[in-house]
């Protein structure tokens, strides 16, 4: 009876100890989102126009509540220029954090990105094919470099996929196919760089720099709508990650999981929202590796809360780095590609230098 | 004065300028040695000063050149002098490609301006290379390649509308080309001896001040560095450039920023113009400007003061047309009798060998 009790007695501490751990993460979380909308807030009311904190509140009401009657200048640099900059941070961060998170679950490597399998070496090739041949004026030339840098960035995923399909989808294969594809696009771009005019190699290399000045309410819209499409497919297979990361591909297929084609999937879908996303703002990769480690750092490795929690990241270094980039030097605005490592970088160290305990896994 | 008389003492005063300038950067149009043997060594050689402040002795005149970029080319074309070219980059491979210089078709190339190929261009064992002064590498770095093969190197760029009458001078007196090089000279600066005398007379206040982006959205130039030469085109066609504090070659600007500068003009560049049908492109940029919401109250969109313009008369060697349509563009008024394009017809007539062609800026400055 004694063990009886001594039995039901650590089930419940078990029991406490997961609620617990449960509620700490939920309310890491909850911490996360509040930080990023204050931050969000913060982006709103800075900006080189010199507007006030009422002055942004008024043009944001203005739109909502015309009659209201906002300056029209106030209006458009609140609606038109910071508004979009910041919603794309957001969502562009969490996409690409997100997927970063995805992609190093299923290859329990924790230096993979969707970047390190090619995707936006290919996006940039796509990107420089378009300029180099002179597809770089308003209307189909802008969507021109779009859906170049698109399709090269999903044929890229795809390739990756069908190579790593002939040797069973292994995290391996997978890797080393991506890291081959990356050279091969990387090399295929700087041929074309060698061979680009003036005007067109700025064009390309300022693509690969990263931007989110000029970004529209319709692309942000495009990128929103792939996210609500695949990013609750990927936070479905979050029991089935934490599986195959604790015991194995076969351990995970002794509880019903299909290894592969989770594998698969995740790796397309978070393909997708990648190249969605660096096909509208340029080559953004710091995010989608960094992100997720921070995430880990404070909420350890479990998908279900991991996934959510490196879309906050993502998002607040994305919106920490616009704000930056648009401010330290302006009317001169740094790419934001460059400034999220110079922002990301020390806040990744502090965790790594400061957290004890080994995070991975 | 007329028209004529004017030209011919334009061109009296570039050839003194010419014959000044080339006593004042040591020109020694050297002696012929004779030697004891029956074969007399010619040794003519002229040292010029370049545009990274280097002077160079060169052979004179120059017979054989490889050129590292396509503004040199273009320039020899102007000065009848494009059959010495006997090596060539990628960028003028590329013209070449799109239809410029058929005579230089079978040209050999030696690689690219960032990364020659010295072994080819030794090879060739031109006179002269002429590279870019002031991007890597360097005219030093190059010579000191070349150095064992005895091919001097000078930097000549073409693209600053400050220092372009020197490089040029500097290229005729090379080729032994004065005369041919004093017209030349001549033809510009009627034109932009007029603007200098006009613009001269707008005080500070009344300056227009012109945004100029690149193809790039939001990409713009610093106006304080040495730059690429735009911010000078702007300041020589009588405006004040947005940005003259910045010494970034090329930027991203703040899009707020801009707004809050309220430019007088906007000005787009744009590739494409000598061989474009018609204005079709160059008029969904200019709309694509006017509809930018930021910039919606601007003096430059209220007051319909934005254009496209080609970077064919505004970008690289071809700087030194961009103040005559810049200053037309500003200041129509004061420049009723400029037409900058039939200055560019007789320019490609005359110079370059090529029919008129092409749309230059959206919309057209002589409506």
């Amino acid at each position: 009876m004694l063990a009886g009790m001594t039995a039901t007695s650590t089930e419940q501490s078990v029991r406490d100890q997961y609620s617990r751990s449960i509620a700490r993460r939920l309310l890491i979380v909850s911490a996360g989102i509040v930080v990023l909308m204050a931050l969000a807030v913060v982006a709103l009311c800075i900006g080189s126009a010199e507007l006030s904190a009422g002055g942004v509140i008024h043009a944001l009401a203005t739109r909502l509540v015309p009659s209201i009657g906002a300056p029209a200048f106030d209006e458009s640099v609140v609606w038109e220029l910071r508004l979009p900059r910041i919603v794309m941070a957001i969502i562009g961060g969490a996409g690409l954090a997100v997927s970063g998170a995805q992609m190093q679950g299923i290859t329990k490597n924790p230096l993979v990105s969707p970047f390190t399998v090619g995707i936006s070496s290919a996006a940039a090739f796509g990107a420089s094919v378009a300029i180099m041949f002179g597809l770089r004026f308003v209307g189909a030339g802008t969507f021109a470099i779009i859906g170049n840098a698109f399709l090269f960035a999903m044929v890229c995923a795809l390739l990756v996929f069908g190579l790593a399909s002939l040797r069973g989808t292994s995290p391996e294969t997978l890797i080393l196919a991506g890291i081959a594809l990356s050279y091969l696009f990387s090399a295929l771009t700087s041929i074309i760089h060698f061979f680009a005019s003036e005007e067109d190699l700025m064009a390309m290399i300022h693509w690969t720099f990263g931007t989110l000045t000029g970004v529209k309410w319709p692309e942000i819209a495009i990128v929103a709508a792939v996210m609500v499409v695949c990013v609750p497919i990927l936070v479905k297979y979050s029991w089935d990650i934490n599986a195959m990361a604790l015991g194995g591909d076969d351990a995970a297929r002794s509880l019903g999981v299909d290894a592969t084609r989770v594998r698969i999937v995740s790796l397309l879908l978070s393909a997708l929202i990648t190249a969605t996303i660096i096909s509208f703002t340029g080559i953004i990769g710091f995010v989608c590796l960094v992100s997720p480690h921070i995430a880990r750092y404070l909420i350890g490795g479990d998908h279900r809360f991991l996934l959510p929690a490196s879309c906050i990241v993502g998002a607040i270094v994305m919106v920490a780095s616009d704000v930056v980039g648009r401010t330290i030097i302006s009317p001169i605005i740094l790419p934001i590609g460059i400034v999220t490592s110079l922002v990301g970088v020390p806040l990744f160290l502090y965790l790594l230098l400061t957290r004890r305990q080994d995070y991975w896994g | 004065m007329s028209k004529r008389l004017k030209r011919a003492l334009l061109v009296c005063i570039a050839s003194v300028l010419l014959l000044s300038s080339l006593a004042i950067t040591g020109c020694s149009s050297a002696s012929t040695e004779n030697t004891d043997t029956e074969e007399a060594v010619a040794a003519d050689t002229i040292t010029v000063q370049d545009s990274a402040d280097r002077y160079v002795e060169v052979p004179y005149p120059v017979e054989s050149i490889v050129v590292l970029w396509n503004n040199p080319t273009e320039e020899l074309k102007a000065l009848g002098a494009v059959d010495r070219i006997v090596g060539i980059d990628e960028a003028t491979k590329a013209k070449i490609d799109e239809g410029y210089y058929p005579e230089l078709a079978d040209t050999p190339v030696v690689g690219s301006c960032e990364e020659p190929n010295y072994e080819a261009i030794a090879e060739l064992d031109p006179d002269v290379v002429i590279c870019l002064s002031s991007y890597p590498p360097l005219p030093e770095e190059i010579a000191g390649e070349l150095e064992p093969f005895d091919i001097a190197v000078v930097g000549l760029d073409f693209y600053r509308t400050d220092v372009y009458f020197r490089e040029v001078t500097t290229l005729g007196a090379m080729l032994g080309l004065e005369e041919e090089t004093a017209d030349y000279i001549a033809f510009f600066k009627e034109s932009l001896d007029m603007i200098a005398e006009r613009v001269g007379e707008i005080a500070d206040a009344d300056r227009k001040t012109v945004y100029f982006e690149g193809a790039d959205d939001y990409g713009t130039y610093g106006g304080a560095g040495y730059g690429c030469g735009i911010p000078g085109m702007i300041v020589t066609g009588g405006g004040v450039d947005l940005y003259p504090e910045i010494t970034a070659e090329w930027f991203e600007a703040d899009p707020e920023d801009i707004a809050q500068r309220n430019p007088d003009f906007i000005i787009k560049g744009q590739s494409g113009g000598y061989f474009l049908a018609d204005d079709t492109d160059f008029k969904a940029v200019h709309g694509a400007i006017m509809a930018r919401p930021e910039l919606a109250a601007s003096t430059a969109v209220t007051q319909n003061q934005v254009y496209t313009m080609s970077f064919d008369v505004s970008g690289g060697a071809r700087k030194k047309f961009g103040p005559m349509f810049i200053a037309k563009i500003l200041y129509p008024e004061l420049f009723e009798d400029l037409d900058p394009e039939s200055v560019l017809k007789q320019y490609y007539e005359d110079y370059l060998g090529l029919e008129w062609q092409g749309v230059y800026t959206y919309p057209a400055i002589n409506q």
